[in-house]
């Protein structure tokens, strides 16, 4: 579920225009079956729509059987000069300095 | 079964660092304290709204194994979260959980998570479980 939020919160980044800072308002989450220890997982995230502010999306994860949860998230954009982008960013660039 | 046992049954949140700070008639509060590898937003250092939701179904398994007897952890059905406000890093997270409805299959939990003020909720979810069904022998 923390991946998937992750992922999802990824995904909004990639597809919106300008930069903003992002904030989950709600995510939803169905658990088929319980994933498989052994294997990685992998999750697969897609912004389906960003309107008015509001990023919508939905995500699924998959072990080596296939899928065994989905979710639905929808997130909140605040365009501002204290964004998230902006602030990940100068804490990369520190880390690199 | 004892809160700490059953955090120490699920090792995600035995990760966590997930504790528990009161006993309630309906349910437990479990604690979180702020660690920077929980940062979610840098800019308003704030939690990762995944670990927001991780913890709620941390809290709602663990109070499932200790109020119904089980010594299994139930695997989740679904989750819906709610997201209020922003959680900050300056301070810990507690989540209230408390069974809704304890089927003898499907058991439904509600949580609510907040910090300094338990009127302002940091984010609440309501959930399915489904009990774990031992073999018979």
């Amino acid at each position: 579920m923390t991946a998937m939020d992750s992922a999802m919160g990824l995904a909004t980044m990639l597809a919106m225009e300008e930069l903003s800072s992002l904030a989950t308002l709600e995510l939803r989450y169905d658990e088929l079956r319980p994933p498989q220890d052994e294997d990685g997982i992998f999750i697969k995230s897609h912004c389906d729509s960003i309107d008015d502010g509001i990023a919508y999306l939905t995500s699924t994860a998959s072990d080596s059987s296939g899928i065994f949860a989905r979710a639905v998230a929808r997130f909140i954009l605040t365009p501002g000069s204290t964004s998230f982008m902006e602030a990940a960013m100068a804490a990369i660039n520190g880390e690199q300095s | 079964m004892i809160p700490q046992s059953a955090i120490d049954a699920i090792p995600y949140a035995e990760q966590l660092g997930i504790k528990l700070h009161d006993t309630l008639d309906s349910g437990f509060v479990f604690k979180l304290e702020p660690e920077s590898r929980f940062m979610g937003n840098p800019a308003i250092e704030a939690f990762h709204g995944g670990i927001i939701c991780g913890l709620m179904d941390c809290a709602m398994t663990v109070t499932i194994m200790c109020v119904l007897e089980k010594a299994e952890p139930p695997s989740i059905i679904n989750q819906t979260t709610s997201y209020l406000g922003s959680a900050s890093l300056q301070s810990p997270v507690y989540v209230r959980a408390e069974i809704t409805k304890p089927g003898r299959r499907i058991v439904g939990a509600y949580a609510r998570a907040y910090q300094d003020n338990e009127v302002h909720l940091v984010a609440k979810c309501s959930s399915l479980f489904k009990l774990v069904e031992r073999l018979r022998q």
